[in-house]
Order: structure tokens, then sequence, then C-alpha cells
């Protein structure tokens, strides 16, 4: 805010309007090179079959229809509850590996910790090194016993390592003057971490809360792997949209090769139109987080 | 040994507060990732059920042969290095730009409807994505040839030409990512003091100037652990989109293949556990060299930088 | 780098106890599939299978559950219940995850019992990992006596795996053949009458580039279409060497051919036979001509699809396909006024491998000899039979006379041989839709008399040995070979050539050898008459 006021103050420098055509422009142009396919994707869902196979994806379908629509809440109940286990899962997992993300960055980031080092590579290491999916499949099931539950949809991405780093590197940016202060007036490195560390990492917190929101919302596999056919009150919204867009190949690959009859294969439009109804309400997260990628306010506002 | 032992003691000991806060995030990588490790024992196992990981009967290092057998092994790595470059570097260039042209302007309506749209390519998967470049080259009836076609020039064939494929992946990577990625930097301009910029101010520095020597450094250690984290994944693709995008065409594969295609077509016959595990090995061992090499570099001209 | 050093000694000691204690309880995991074995051992020394203990079987299909499975599977549990005191539950895996689950299942230590299966189903790979519980004959004279007497000597021999059974094989024998589907608007349009020999079709299709530009003649898309296309030029060309033909030996991914009445079984790759370049050239010049898009490599829409979207004017498929096509395009499209043509040009069709659907048993099932019996019920009991394959009696269909049924407006909550069934069809109870494509009858009477089971239907490659050479030959085949399958070649003489260096370094000769022993082991037991 406060250096908005004061470019407003001054008179509009020369620089200052050839940057902002510049800006415009190039903004402009990625934004529509952005939007456009994703208007296809709308089109394409109030399309027909046979309008998609013969003239491809246009920005204004030739013959409109709803049958997508109709035929993805045939069964509105079921679409219903995944947005709700969907929500719910991308809440607690973000809140969850927010939490648990900045605490391990703070104290990572924090000089005055001995083994920041070592332990930064104790995480590190695991996002090279893997045991694959079979061993990991086997220990989840059959020693963890996660699978048909929810925690299968929240803890195996509850700590990206990735993340935990970015966030670790914006918190190196905040003073150590800061906690030192705060340290001598007796406070412990916890409410350090949740009264000053927190509140002027706002942005990263954002960035990364944001990034782990998606992978939540975006998730399908895990539900894949874990989720028994007898747990479809689980199943998350991507699931659905995932199984309708690999489906359709596997039943005519395995019709081909060994004569099965068809059964119900979906259509381009369905494909299209669960990708709208799963994209849906994540989509309006970002304008409320918006707020916190203000240029060059966190610090100086806190000091003030 | 024991020096060291009793320092860490110590430090368990006056810092348990900090252990402490650690520990949640360390069970979750422990139980997540450290325990399934053990399963890279696989690479070098014919796995079979009956015996299970650790009981299989070894076969050392006869899984990576067929890796190098095909004689692909060198192209296929040298591809997945170089896009990995390339995706890195066009990518994080256009992340930047981006992410300064937005923090400086002042159109408030403008800003907040760019920025959310950006985020539209995120959520379009591969499928549809592939689905999309298809529709566009295909030589009868994509739209490219369409268009060529009705201002009378000769339509072009996308899918055989090798020399344009390198192009459309470093586009459609830019495509699903820049939105994505220019948030990490608008958050890092967003910590830079806003005083500095006040100071300039002052002093009558230019646009130019203000994000050469004031945001630019600012986001520089941003830049640099995203470099490093990069390095760490440069063996490995996004599958999806190499396989999606491309149609996994063969008349391309030679500037197309990355060690994760290239992996899957030879294992469908087989469906072999140990294999698939001895490339993943091979991926993450190669990674992990350069990954300690950039490391070692990042830390000899700022230790604040590394990663570890 | 010294403190470097000793984090990653730390890291990995971390690891290696970790893995230690999944050491130490994955044997003892692996404990309890020992006792079924033995446990089986003395049932079958008494003859009378011990039913006493009422159990419920964990059955895997492939699919999505049709609405009214339960109401199904109800019906077929009572009865299930009366004779072998046990009931199924049923547990669907989607097509669009079978392929990643299905392994996975195997490895979960997940209690269930028995699986679909098929060749083109993991049933080689999953065999040789022990994933399967073996039949052995006793077994199947114990516990599937019904079975035991129906099988088809063949089907059993198919099965095999390193001379161990792993498998029930479909009792069902289907001939594959292909058929083109064509308009019949478009045929009289350019007055063709029928597409019979491959020289009228090109007559077609030529009238279809010269003339209708918005159009393909032959759409080729998905991995499939393309193999039918290649698979239809090749057998007609085989074919015509009359007992020099050849027989290309599972599985296809690694284009390895025989002389099939060659007592020495020589082997080779499709690319060394002599009929190689002719089918080349000709899909070369088919494809040259437009007949099929320039990108047909990358298409994944299906040709059937593009045919019924009005894109393209000719369609190959086989039988089973078309005849569901047909119905559906007679509704949609009467105008059309859809042909369908024998498309073999009087190579013979092939008996399809019963491998193609069967049911498996788990390795580590705890009630493997009942899940057997239930098996053995679901394949050869027609009122259970009848059930899982064409749903309820008078709810989804009704019989017309002793092999046809009709569907009734209620199939479509369970439909026709939909239901992943297919592992238990049964010659003995097979009943078809009655309706559809007019001429089939006839199609299938002339496949009858041509069709032919070929010296080698039964062989199977047991891989163990080469498993680096298939995987380097699956990618050739997957990138290198599919071309050429499309004719997609500028020199057909050279690209041959380097393909078949390819091949070389890619170990093709340790391929062939093993291919070559185990086919002549094979001549040993099947001999040539």
């Amino acid at each position: 805010m406060k250096k908005d006021r004061i470019s407003h103050a001054k008179p509009i420098s020369k620089d200052r309007v050839v940057f902002n055509i510049v800006a415009y422009v190039i903004l402009g142009i990625l934004a529509v090179c952005c939007l456009l396919p994703f208007l296809l994707v709308l089109s394409g869902s109030f399309s027909d079959q046979t309008s998609i196979l013969t003239h491809g994806y246009q920005l204004i379908p030739e013959t409109f229809s709803l049958d997508a629509y109709t035929t993805l809440f045939k069964i509105p109940g079921e679409l219903l509850r995944a947005y709700a286990v969907t929500i719910f899962v991308t809440f607690t997992g973000t809140f969850l590996g927010l939490f648990l993300t900045s605490m391990a960055a703070y104290v990572l980031s924090s000089k005055s910790f001995r083994y920041r080092n070592q332990v930064s590579f104790f995480f590190y290491f695991t996002s090279i090194f893997g045991g694959g999916l079979v061993p990991w499949y086997i220990f989840n099931t059959k020693y963890l016993h996660f699978h048909n539950s929810v925690i299968s949809l929240i803890l195996p991405i509850l700590v990206n390592v990735t993340y935990l780093l970015i966030l670790k590197s914006y918190m190196s940016s905040i003073p150590d003057a800061l906690y030192e202060s705060a340290k001598l007036d007796g406070a412990n490195d916890f409410t350090i971490y949740l009264h000053i560390a927190l509140p002027l990492c706002k942005a990263g917190l954002a960035t990364v809360g944001l990034f782990i929101a998606l992978n939540y919302w975006n998730d399908w596999y895990n539900a894949m792997l874990f989720l028994d056919e007898g747990r479809s009150d689980l199943y998350p919204l991507q699931y659905f949209l995932n199984n309708i867009l690999t489906k359709a190949q596997a039943i005519s690959a395995a019709a081909a090769r060994s004569g099965l009859p068809m059964s119900e294969v979906p259509s381009e439009p369905m494909k299209l139109a669960m990708t709208v109804v799963a994209t849906g309400p994540i989509i309006l997260l970002y304008p409320f987080l918006q707020k916190y990628f203000v240029k060059g306010v966190t610090i100086g506002a806190v000091k003030g | 040994m024991r020096k060291r032992q009793s320092l860490l003691c110590k430090d368990l000991r006056e810092n348990w507060v900090k252990w402490l806060m650690i520990l949640p995030a360390a069970i979750v990588v422990i139980l997540m990732c450290y325990i399934p490790m053990g399963g890279i024992v696989l690479a070098f196992k014919e796995y079979n059920y009956h015996d299970g990981i650790f009981g299989s009967p070894w076969v050392w290092f006869k899984n990576f042969t067929y890796f190098f057998q095909s004689g692909k092994a060198f192209s296929v790595t040298r591809n997945t290095i170089l896009y990995n470059l390339a995706f890195l570097l066009v990518n994080t260039v256009l992340q930047i730009t981006c992410a300064i042209l937005l923090s400086e302007l002042t159109g408030k309506w403008f800003k907040r409807i760019t920025q959310s749209v950006m985020f539209f390519p995120y959520f379009i998967s591969w499928v549809v994505v592939g689905a999309f470049v298809y529709n566009m080259f295909n030589f009868e009836f994509g739209a490219v040839n369409t268009f060529l076609k009705s201002i009378g020039l000769e339509p072009i064939d996308v899918y055989s030409n090798k020399g344009v494929w390198p192009f459309i992946l470093i586009g459609v990577s830019a495509f699903k990512n820049v939105g994505y990625g220019t948030v990490m930097y608008l958050a890092s301009i967003s910590n830079i003091d806003s005083s500095l910029y006040e100071a300039a101010d002052l002093d009558g520095a230019t646009m130019w100037q203000k994000i050469r020597y004031i945001t630019l450094p600012g986001i520089r250690p941003t830049i640099i652990i995203l470099f490093l984290l990069a390095i760490g994944t440069i063996m490995k693709g996004d599958f999806q989109m190499f396989w999606q995008v491309t149609g996994n065409n063969p008349m391309v594969l030679e500037v197309t293949d990355v060690i994760d295609t290239y992996v899957t077509r030879s294992l469908l016959q087989l469906q072999e556990f140990g294999m698939t595990s001895a490339a993943g090995l091979y991926q993450s061992v190669f990674s992990f060299l350069l990954v300690l090499l950039a490391n070692k570099l990042v830390k000899k001209a700022d230790p604040d930088y590394a990663l570890f | 780098m010294k403190h470097l050093a000793k984090t990653l000694a730390l890291v990995l000691s971390v690891v290696l106890l970790l893995s230690l204690f999944g050491g130490c309880a994955s044997p003892a995991a692996a404990d309890p599939t020992a006792k079924p074995d033995d446990a089986a051992a003395p049932a079958q020394q008494a003859g009378t299978p011990d039913i006493s203990e009422e159990v419920t079987l964990t059955m895997y299909l492939i699919g999505d559950r049709p609405v009214d499975n339960d109401l199904v599977f109800e019906q077929i549990n009572a009865r299930l219940k009366e004779e072998i005191n046990a009931t199924i539950d049923v547990k669907f895996m989607s097509w669009s995850e079978y392929e990643q689950k299905y392994p996975l299942i195997f490895a979960s230590g997940e209690d269930w019992d028995m699986i679909f299966t098929a060749d083109w189903c993991f049933y080689n790979a999953q065999a040789t990992k022990q994933g399967f519980w073996e039949i052995t004959p006793e077994a199947l004279e114990t516990y599937a006596p019904m079975t035991a007497q129906t099988m088809y000597p063949e089907a059993w021999e198919q099965a095999k795996v390193d001379g161990k059974v792993y498998m029930l094989p479909m009792n069902y024998q289907e001939l594959t053949a292909y058929v083109w589907m064509a308009r019949g608007d478009l045929m009289e349009k350019y007055n063709i009458t029928s597409l019979d020999t491959f020289d009228k079709v090109e007559e077609y299709m030529q009238a279809i580039v010269d003339n209708e530009p918005a159009m393909i003649p032959l759409d080729v898309g998905s991995d499939y279409d393309r193999q039918f296309v290649f698979d239809l030029i090749w057998n007609v060309e085989s074919n015509a060497k009359g007992d020099d033909r050849y027989a290309v030996l599972p599985p296809v991914s690694l284009f390895t051919c025989v002389g099939e009445n060659d007592p020495e079984a020589k082997i080779m790759s499709t690319l060394e036979t002599d009929i190689f370049m002719n089918t080349l050239n000709r899909v070369k010049d088919w494809k040259d001509r437009g007949f099929w898009s320039k990108n047909a490599v990358v298409n994944t829409q299906n040709n059937t699809e593009s045919f019924q979207a009005g894109k393209s004017a000719l369609a190959v498929m086989n039988i089973n396909t078309a005849k569901s096509l047909y119905t559906t395009l007679q509704a949609e499209h009467p105008e059309w006024n859809v042909q369908v043509f024998d498309a073999m040009n009087g190579a013979p069709a092939i008996i399809q491998p019963y491998l193609a659907n069967g049911m498996s048993i788990f390795s580590k099932s705890k009630n493997p000899e009942r899940a057997l019996m239930a098996l053995d019920y679901l394949r050869n009991d027609e009122i259970c039979h009848n059930l899982f394959c064409y749903g309820i009696e008078g709810v989804h269909w009704e019989a017309v006379g002793e092999h046809g049924l009709k569907s009734l407006p209620g199939s479509s909550n369970y439909s026709y041989d939909s239901n992943c069934n297919w592992g238990v069809r049964n010659d003995a109870f097979w009943r078809t839709i009655e309706g559809g494509i007019p001429n089939a009858d006839e199609l299938v009477s002339t496949w009858k008399e041509t069709a032919r089971s070929g010296r080698y239907l039964t062989f199977v490659f047991n891989d163990s040995e080469v498993k680096n050479e298939v995987a380097a030959l699956s990618e050739i085949y997957n990138s290198d070979y599919k071309l050429l399958q499309l004719g997609f070649t500028d020199d057909p003489e050279t690209d041959v050539a380097k393909l078949l260096t390819k091949m070389e370094s890619a170990g093709v000769r340790k391929l062939q050898e093993a291919f070559h022993d185990q086919a002549l082991t094979f001549l040993e037991a099947h001999p040539v008459e």
C-alpha cells in the first residue's frame, strides 16, 4: 500500500510508460495463450462427439449439447461426494502440510542450528533416491495398513521436500537480528516461529500453501492405488477425471486384442466436461492469495 | 568420533525445541521415503511374489543390461538432460520476467485477471493437451494446415519433422509451467525490503536500474535454490508430457525420447519390477552426483545458498 | 565433503536398519503361503473335497461394476452356497487402472482368491513371478471335475508355463477374422459392389481419395488398427505360400516367426522372410496413396470411432466388434446403408488362443481348492454360467432357440457378455445375440470351413532366460517396426536392412536361439504329421 501511494504521488516517468506498454503487451499475449485452450475445453464440453471427431476443437461449438454433463451428473451424489472429499483432503492436507513444512523449514533456516546442513541433506536425499513403487506400496498396505482410508489420500504427499527447501530459502532472508531480540526477551523457538517467522514469510507461505493445495486437488494417483472400488465414497474428484481420460484407451486396447465386446467408452466431450468440473473452485483460490504477493510490503509493514 | 557424538547430544539437549519441531516432518519422510527405500535392492534382484523383496534371488547387474543393450542409453540420457536444461532456462527466464512485470504493474484488475488466467493451463491434463496438439498439427485437418492452405501455402507435416519437436515441447512445457512458477518469484520479490525501493526512488533511479540492482539481486537466492533443485531431477522427465504430447511418435523418437518413455516402451511386455528399479537407480545416482557437484560449487561461492 | 560423507553414512545406516525391520517382517508374512499347499495334499488324496466350513471367496474382475452386478451375484451365490458352501465377493478394478493395479495386488499381501487373467492381461508375467496357484491335473480332477471333463486339451496345453498350468482358459473357441465395414451409400455412388478382394478395396479407397476431400478412406488410429491392417495383409501373403506358410509366434511384439511345417523349426524375424517386402510394399502403397493419415502413428482415435463419426469411409475390425457397431450404426445412420465384407481374402480364419481369456487363483489364497470349485461351477454349471455371462433370465435377456438370445430393456444394467465374464465362457452354453449383420452367418460359415488352428497355436514362449533381449526387441517393435507396419518408409530396402543391423546388436540371435530350442521341444511333443 505504502509503495502504491508513493508511485502515485510522483509524476509518471517516461520509462514507466514504456515499461507499462511492454508489460501489458507481454502479459496480455501470455494470458490469451493460457486462456484459449481453456476456452476450447469449455466449448468442446458443450459439443457432441461427432462434431469433435470431424471438425476438431472449436471456439464456438458447431452443435450445442449438454449430453456430456447430463451423463456426468447422472448420479449427482457421486460427483458431489467427490467434491466434498477433495475439498476436505485439500483443506486438511494443506493445513497440516504447511504446518509441518514451515516448522521444519524455520529450524533449517536458522543459522544457530548447528546441524542444519545435515538435516537438510537428510530431507533432500529422499527427493533423489526412492525405493520404487512396489516396495512403497507393499510397506503402506502391508505394514501401515493405509489402504482404503482417507489417510492414504493425505499422508503420501504431506511433506514435499522441494517445497520444504524453497520455504527454507524464503525464511533465510529474514534478518537474524529479529530472532535475536525475541530470544533476549525469553521467547523459545516455537514462539519465535509462530509470532515472528510466520508473519514475516506470508508470501512464501502463500506460495507453498498454494502448491500443496494444488497437489492435493490434482492428486488421483494415491486414490487409484489405495482405494478399492468398495471405498468409492472416498474417491476424490480427479480420480473420476482420470478414470474418464484413460479408460477409453484401455478399453479399446483390450477389446481389439481379444475381441471383447466394447463396453461404454467415454466420449470426447465427456473428457472435456470432466476437466471443467474437476478444475472447478480451485481456480478461485488464487485471487484470495493474491494480496500476499504485493511487492515489498512485508518486512516494512512488520517493522512499522 | 566420541567428541562428535557428545556434540550431537549436547545440541539435542540444548536445542530440543528445534529438534522437536523437525520431528513430525522427519517422521513422515522416514515412513514415506526412507523405509521403502530398502526396496532399492530390487534393482539387483529378480522379484517374485513368493519370496518377496528380500527373499527373491539376486541377479546383481543383470537388470541393468537391457538399458544399454539397444544402444539407446546414451541418446535418451542426452535428450533427458538437454530437455531439462532447456525447460529450466526458458521457464526460469519467462517466470522471472512475468513476476517482475506483474510486481511492477499498477493496474489492479488487469493484474488480478492475468495472474489467475496464467494458472489455467496447470489444470488441463496432459492427455487433453496431447489431444489439442494433435488437433493443431494434424496433417489433413489440423488447424495450422487448414490455415496455411487457406492462405495458399503448402501444408507442413509436423509429425515427421524432427527439427520442430524440441520447440514444441519447450513451448508446451512453458505453457503449463510459467504461471505456476511465476508465483514463486512473485513471493520472492515481495520479500525484498521496500525501503530499498524507496531509497532508489529518492535517488531518481529508473525502472530498469531498480530491476537490475534491487529486484534481480533480491531474488537470487530463490533462483539458485530452484536451480539446485532442478539439477536433482535432471534425469527424470515429465513422463506424461513426453508420452501424450508426442503421441509416442516413432518418427521423431530420436529427438523426443527420454529415459522414462524409453524404459516404459521396453518393459511394456515384461512387467519386470527389478528392471524398472534398475533404471530408476541409474537416474538417481547420476543426478545425485550432479547435485553434489553443483552444491559444492554454490557452497564455495556463498555457503548460505547451498542446499545442504 | 567430510561432513557430507558422515551424513551419508548416517542416512544409509538408518535406511539399512529400517529395511531390516521390513526384512524381518516379510518372511513371516510369506509363511502362510506354505500352508495351503501343505493342506491341499491330504485333501487331494482323500478324493472328496471337504466343504464343511463356509467360505467367502474374493474375485477380482476388470471393469466397472454393472448396476445389477450384486443382484446377479446374489443368485449365483445362492447356487454356490448350496453346492459348495461358498459365496463370491466380487471386486472390480477399473479399465483405467488395471495395468498399474493388477501387479500390485499380488504384492500387497491383501487377502483375495481369484482373478481374471489372459495372455494380454499379465498371465505370463504373473505366472513366472509365482503369482498364481498351480492347478495340477489331480487338483483339477478333485475340485473341478466338470472342467476336467470338458476342457479342450489344446487349451490346457496352451496354459502351461514351464510345464505348469496356472489358469483355467475359457472353454470357448473363437475365430478371429477381420472384416471391412464400409458405407453402402458411397459404394453405390462410386459403383463398387463388393470389397472381397484387395483390388476392390483399393478401388473404393481411391474413389474416396479422389472425390471426398473431407474424408480419410481408412482412418487407422490406435495400435490395434495398425496391427489389424498389417496382420491382414501379412496373412494373405503368407497363406499364398500354401504349406510353406509362416506362423508368427507369440508374443507379437517380438515379431518372430517360423515356417509352419518346417521340421527344423528355423526361427527368423518377420523382416527376414520372403513375404515381408511384399507386405511392406502394399502398406506403403496404401499409405502413399493417402488411404490413411500421414499422422496415423500418433492418432489415438480408433478407426471404428472415426467411421462412426462419418470421418472415414472404411474400417477394419474383428467380427465381434463389427456385430455391435453394425447395430448401433443401423440405428444412428440408416442412410449410410452400412455393409460388412470378409476381409480375409481366402486366408484362413485363426482360432483365437484360449488364453485370450481365463481365470486364475492367487498363489496366496487361503482357500485355493474352494476357489477352484467355484470356478468349476462358474464355467460348467449352466445356471451360474448364464447368470454371470448374460444376467438374469427374464430381466436382462430371454432365450431364443438353442443358441440365441435377445437382450431385454433391463440389459442396460447388466449387458450381455460384458461383466468380465470372458474367462468362463463355455461353448456348451454359449448364446449369441439375434439379429445384426445380415450376412454374418454366411461369413462365419466360410471361416469355419477354412479355419485352422495352426501348428504353433499352443506354443508359449518362456522368456525367463532372455529378458534383456525381450526388452530391447520390444523397444524396437514399439519404435521402428510400428512405422513399417503402416508403410512409413521412403526406402524400404535400406530401412529394413538398417533395422536388421539394429536387431542384431539388440541380441536378436540369442533370442532366436531361445525360440529355436523351445520350438524344437514343442515339435517333439506335437510332431508334424
